[in-house]
């Protein structure tokens, strides 16, 4: 098998050819692939979430993992081990928050777990050892809460930070 | 204005961010931010606290304000000795309000706290336990073990610091231990291990300790699945017999941090073993540590030249590299490129050459960080 190829088709209609092997690596692909009885020579699989530049990206990183192991079955690493993210991904994701965001959510979509989890632990070190006022100002959020909401806040925060 | 992605995501890739994040930070910071992101920080059910002494007060203040079923698990890293006893005795008194916690770990404990600590965890059902004793365990300890995985019904435990001997733990019957990690057991009793946990996939151990040319002689049906052994001193032979009582074993991490290097046949042998005798694994890891005596230059081609058939490199994409330490004591690393980053605790700062897939890189290890790998531009032979 392997060598196989099957074409991937982004929403604004571009074609990419892809290793099966590479593109398995998405759950929903490989679902559609064995269970749905889609053929991998004639059959171009849409993917109406993803653009050309997010599904590019997206190939590039299965490609660059295509020979990983797979995930442990003891699920040792579950409670520890969560922020180690090779070099090799952490220059992958040096991109603009549009990019990184999409990126979540094409791997979300396509449940690509390993690239979910490198975007989300990716976005939790941008969160970490942040007041809340410097999230807001890192990802362009906007404080909604009412000056009384405010007050309560503060002071729970207070009381948090106190040693 | 740039747009607002994070608060916009849903609700399933938030929680997934959330697992990366500690309490303080998701019901503080990030339910700090704004509406959206506080009701789903609150909602949030998976929350592992993680207590240390630079935020055992804060925790103790949010806790209050915590759903007694939002947290799951728990981990207490506290090593200041006049106050251990207050914050170990604090969150452990706490345990039993965590109906949903299942996984709950403590590090560096002295053996008194720990007694302490096993003895008082009562009422409540976890489906694994770390512990980490920083002395040699005590009698208490050993004789207490199997008694908390009965009663908590423990699916995994590990206790870092433990010897297994036959004559100091006795396994509960119907064990239902799937996981196991321990620091040593003895070659001839590893069988009892397996005999009496019949329900463990799991082994992980950092030595099995080589005292007698026969293992114990009992009859049982092994489902483990998955060895590890962090720092093996066995010979290949004994090896062999070791995975040929695991007939249902899939993965195997070995590694072998003081051989002496003697000669090529040394890697060829290894080699061998591995196409030969462990050809049905699925999953392969091991990273060997040579000290290098000789003089002369090494050739690192060599060393990989063994690793570049079809076994290795399209039957099962286990890619091997070797490495050359240039340190006071010069050392050769053999291992499969997968766990260059996995054996990281056993070297410090380190400098070397790293040869993988016909390309050399310049390595560098800093104290437990992750192996830095950067493209060398020495070309093959040169």
């Amino acid at each position: 098998m392997a060598g196989n190829k099957i074409k991937l088709q982004s929403n604004d209609g571009d074609t990419f050819d892809v290793d099966v092997e590479i593109a398995k690596q998405s759950a929903t692909i490989k679902t559609m692939l064995e269970d749905l009885g889609m053929s991998e020579e004639d059959d171009v699989i849409p993917l109406p979430n993803v653009n050309s530049a997010i599904l590019k990206k997206v190939i590039q990183w299965a490609t660059h993992h295509k020979d990983d192991p797979p995930p442990p079955e003891d699920d040792e690493n579950r409670e520890k081990n969560l922020s180690d993210i090779s070099s090799w991904d952490q220059d992958f994701l040096k991109v603009d928050q549009g990019t990184l965001f999409e990126l979540i959510l094409a791997a979300n979509y396509l449940d690509i777990k390993g690239l979910l989890d490198v975007t989300c632990k990716t976005v939790a070190n941008m969160i970490k050892g942040r007041t809340p006022e410097e999230i807001r100002r890192q990802f362009n959020i906007k404080n909604d809460f009412t000056p009384q909401e405010e007050e309560q806040i503060k002071k729970e925060n207070e009381w948090c930070e106190e040693k | 204005m740039a747009e607002d992605y994070l608060s916009n995501l849903p609700v399933e890739i938030l929680r997934h961010i959330f697992q990366y994040c500690d309490a303080i930070t998701i019901l503080h910071k990030i339910g700090s931010v704004c509406k959206r992101l506080r009701a789903v920080a609150y909602q949030y059910n998976e929350i592992k606290l993680e207590v240390t002494q630079t935020n055992y007060n804060a925790l103790k203040t949010i806790l209050h304000g915590i759903p007694s079923h939002a947290i799951t698990s728990m981990e207490i890293s506290y090593t200041i000795d006049n106050t251990e006893k207050a914050v170990i005795e604090y969150f452990t008194s706490q345990i039993t309000r965590f109906t949903q916690m299942q996984y709950l770990l403590l590090r560096s404990v002295s053996n008194y706290y720990m007694k302490c600590f096993l003895q008082d965890l009562n009422g409540i059902q976890l489906i694994s336990l770390t512990i980490d004793i920083r002395q040699v365990p005590n009698e208490f300890i050993y004789s207490i073990i199997p008694s908390v995985i009965s009663k908590l019904n423990l699916q995994k435990f590990c206790c870092t610091s433990l010897n297994y001997k036959l004559k100091n733990i006795s396994w509960p019957s119907d064990c239902k231990l799937t996981y196991l990690g321990m620091n040593s057991c003895l070659y001839s009793e590893y069988t009892n291990i397996l005999q009496q946990l019949p329900y463990l996939k799991t082994l992980r151990l950092n030595e099995i300790i080589f005292d007698n040319e026969k293992m114990s002689d009992v009859s049982f049906t092994s489902r483990l699945t998955c060895l590890t052994l962090e720092d093996c001193s066995l010979s290949i032979e004994h090896l062999k017999l070791l995975v040929s009582k695991t007939p249902a074993i899939r993965n195997l991490t070995l590694a072998f941090h003081n051989k002496i290097f003697q000669s090529m046949a040394d890697i060829y042998d290894w080699e061998t073993f591995i196409r030969i005798q462990l050809n049905f694994l699925d999953k392969l890891e091991f990273f060997i540590s040579y000290e290098y005596s000789f003089d002369h230059m090494i050739n690192l081609e060599l060393f990989v030249e063994p690793f570049k058939q079809s076994f290795w490199l399209n039957e099962n994409h286990w890619n091997v590299g070797c490495e050359y330490i240039f340190e006071y004591k010069k050392k050769i690393l053999l291992y499969t490129i997968s766990s260059a980053t996995r054996f990281r605790q056993y070297l410090f700062s380190t400098n070397g050459i790293l040869l993988k897939q016909n390309n050399y890189y310049i390595t560098k290890r800093e104290n437990k960080q992750p192996i830095h790998i950067a493209p060398c531009h020495v070309k093959k032979n040169e």
